[in-house]
């Protein structure tokens, strides 16, 4: 009977174009296009380094300043829509602590609030190696026989301050992929609400749950293969989303390819995310009474769950409360776990997630279940 | 009284939905024999549904209840499980799967043995003409199609007692008469029959018991014969004892003069209309209906419907 649900099922889903756009063309669209929005981020990012310097033309510390910034990654260009301005002697402002407020900083309007923040930091950074210099020029720490750039030169090195921290081990979520591929990967699989609530909803208004009452089966038997039927389709909407995701996006994006290690911690991450989605998405079937509501609660929530786990905005550029609501989110469990197989990595947190994925798994099962079998007590004929 | 061969008895069986002020099934009894159909009619909002659901275990009776006589050997639940199939109005079955996909979805939960799946569905498919579409979507079925593949499942759990609402409906009439066919088929077959419809000719010409039901209450249980016939007259005033004595089976139809003859085949009808000749003067009005049940149907239920 499984078999023939499970077959049944497959059918269903493979004959609704809709289901398998959902399933399978979303999910893929999603990777593609934050993969290569974090890839492309850092270049974007040294596009915008650029910048306007007004007043103190051809001035000592002017000259100074913009090969300090072009040393930050600036480049220096009077088309650009961020402006400085210096204002005449700003040297000595600067040795004497004196001149509040004497530089302005206009920088394009257009810009995102992160992009600012990087721009202000990185001009401030420059500002205070320009102070350095005309410290070190004061206390005769640079020899004026030096040219300019040997001159500058010496000023970063003095600032530098990275052989302070210690060397860190190669960061495996430097690849763009590892971010993007696995949190989307999920964001597919919980989409199976979908297509599950369809074959609830149409069974219950055709009669078949009605006929299927008179069957020798238990409604909760019934319940069950077809969450198990959804589960296997979900393994296979989770193969063709982990190739595609983990080999070819990476492939043609001339990233390196996400492999997973460890086949036995890849089996027990695969079936935690999976029980973890199909029994969320069996308690939305159980609970909405039209496609329309499932539509509206089923994507609508997914949606929800993806914003605040951290899918769309990186959890560090959250306010403090959303990023912890994030670790509460099934759908974060899920793709860390994803990740810790991508990089490898399975450490107790591999194991934390998997607990918590459990019990949010059997929590909604068992009120699934529960709704289920309600509905199903006050089902009468027509 | 209970039949040899009886096969549910519905004893004085009431049902109130929880938030109900009323009963929607009033103290109803009756008997389902073997190889009978029998007709539950009433108009919208009766109980007819209820009193479905009641019979085959949707429902649990607030009082009263619902034997399967026939298996004495099983509980309610299980006696339903096994020996009832239901034939929902809508097509309840997977427009996306092939009609041979479906039967093998169904007997795949109604039955254990699985070596038996491949005679049940070629016996079913058989049986209700559709081997031909066999392999065909059953979404992409005619109308006809999909009412004999609702029947096709229904038969495929191999039951002894089939629920059928309005297996007819929207369907062109050379279909119908196939479905009726097979239903007729079904009862020589020794399957008891439970049948709702608004065509009420299909139920003259199919059903051997007609329960009406009105607001709950069982308001008449006729047993038809094959052929029933009627006469209804009116006489300008109310006849005497000795002038109705002419007629057989004659009876008042209402306390003022109208009258009615049932005849079971075309000798009886034509006593009537001789003992009808007599009366040519005191004649007002005469109707003959070969659909004694919707002429009873419109006498029950006229007042409830306007």
């Amino acid at each position: 009977m499984l078999i023939h649900t499970l077959k049944k099922e497959a059918r269903l889903i493979s004959h609704d174009l809709h289901s398998l756009a959902v399933l399978i063309l979303m999910p893929v669209i999603f990777m593609i296009i934050m993969t290569l929005a974090n890839s492309q981020s850092q270049q974007n990012m040294n596009a915008l380094l650029t910048i306007k310097l007004i007043g103190a033309q051809n001035s000592h510390h002017s000259e100074v300043f913009a090969g300090l910034l072009t040393r930050q990654g600036f480049s220096i260009s009077p088309q650009s829509k961020n402006e400085l301005t210096l204002v005449k002697g700003v040297d000595a402002l600067f040795l004497m602590r004196q001149g509040d407020s004497q530089i302005k900083l206009n920088l394009d309007a257009n810009l995102a609030p992160q992009s600012r923040l990087l721009l202000n930091e990185k001009i401030k950074a420059s500002l205070a190696q320009l102070k350095l210099y005309l410290y070190m020029l004061d206390t005769g720490d640079l020899d004026p026989e030096q040219s300019l750039e040997q001159q500058l030169d010496q000023v970063v090195s003095s600032a530098d301050v990275g052989y302070l921290i210690a060397p860190q081990v190669e960061q495996p979520l430097e690849n763009p992929a590892l971010n993007s591929i696995p949190a989307w990967l999920v964001f597919g699989v919980y989409f199976i609400v979908l297509p599950m609530s369809l074959t609830f909803i149409n069974e219950r208004v055709n009669g078949t749950l009605i006929r299927l009452k008179t069957y020798p089966i238990t409604m909760t038997r019934y319940f069950f293969n077809k969450g198990c039927a959804f589960m296997v389709v979900s393994f296979i909407q989770m193969a063709v989303l982990g190739l595609i995701g983990c080999i070819c996006i990476p492939y043609f994006l001339g990233q390196p390819m996400l492999l997973l290690h460890d086949i036995s911690f890849v089996l027990i991450a695969i079936v935690s995310v999976a029980a973890g989605a199909i029994a969320f998405a069996l308690l939305i079937a159980s609970i909405v009474t039209s496609f329309e509501q499932a539509m509206v609660v089923g994507g609508g929530v997914n949606i929800i769950i993806a914003a605040l786990s951290g899918f769309m905005v990186p959890l560090e550029l959250m306010p403090d409360n959303l990023a912890l609501i994030a670790h509460g989110s099934p759908m974060y469990w899920s793709a860390q776990l994803l990740r810790y197989l991508m990089s490898d990595t399975h450490d107790s947190n591999f194991w934390y997630n998997i607990v918590l994925l459990w019990g949010f798994t059997v929590v909604c099962f068992l009120s699934a279940l529960w709704i289920f079998n309600n509905k199903m007590r006050n089902l009468t004929w027509n | 009284m209970q039949q040899k061969n009886t096969v549910v008895a519905v004893e004085n069986i009431s049902f109130q939905y929880p938030k109900a002020q009323t009963l929607s099934v009033d103290d109803i009894s009756f008997s389902l024999h073997k190889g009978s159909c029998t007709a539950i009619l009433g108009p919208n909002g009766a109980g007819k549904s209820t009193l479905i659901s009641l019979l085959c275990g949707l429902l649990n009776a607030t009082f009263g209840s619902v034997k399967y006589l026939s298996y004495p050997t099983l509980s309610l639940s299980q006696a339903i499980k096994q020996k009832v199939a239901l034939v929902p109005q809508d097509f309840a079955f997977y427009d996306e799967l092939s009609v041979l996909d479906n039967l093998a979805f169904f007997v795949s939960i109604s039955e254990k043995n699985t070596a038996k799946h491949t005679s049940i569905i070629t016996n079913v498919l058989a049986q209700c003409e559709l081997e031909n579409v066999a392999k065909q979507r059953s979404g992409t079925l005619s109308g006809g199609y999909k009412r004999r593949l609702n029947i096709a499942i229904a038969l495929s759990k191999q039951p002894d007692i089939i629920f059928l609402d309005e297996p007819t409906v929207g369907i062109d009439p050379l279909s119908r008469d196939s479905i009726i066919r097979l239903l007729i088929k079904l009862k020589e077959q020794g399957k008891t029959l439970v049948y709702t419809s608004h065509l009420l000719h299909e139920v003259a010409q199919l059903c051997d018991n007609v329960v009406f039901i009105r607001q709950g209450k069982l308001v008449a249980h006729e047993a038809l014969s094959q052929q029933q016939l009627s006469l209804t007259f009116t006489t300008y005033r109310v006849l005497s004892k000795q002038q109705l004595r002419a007629f057989n089976n004659v009876e008042c139809v209402d306390t003022s003069a109208q009258y009615r003859v049932v005849a079971n085949n075309a000798k009886q009808l034509s006593e009537a209309f001789l003992a009808l000749g007599q009366l040519t003067d005191e004649l007002k009005t005469v109707s003959f209906s070969d659909n004694y049940i919707e002429q009873l149907y419109r006498e029950l239920f006229t007042e409830v419907v306007c």
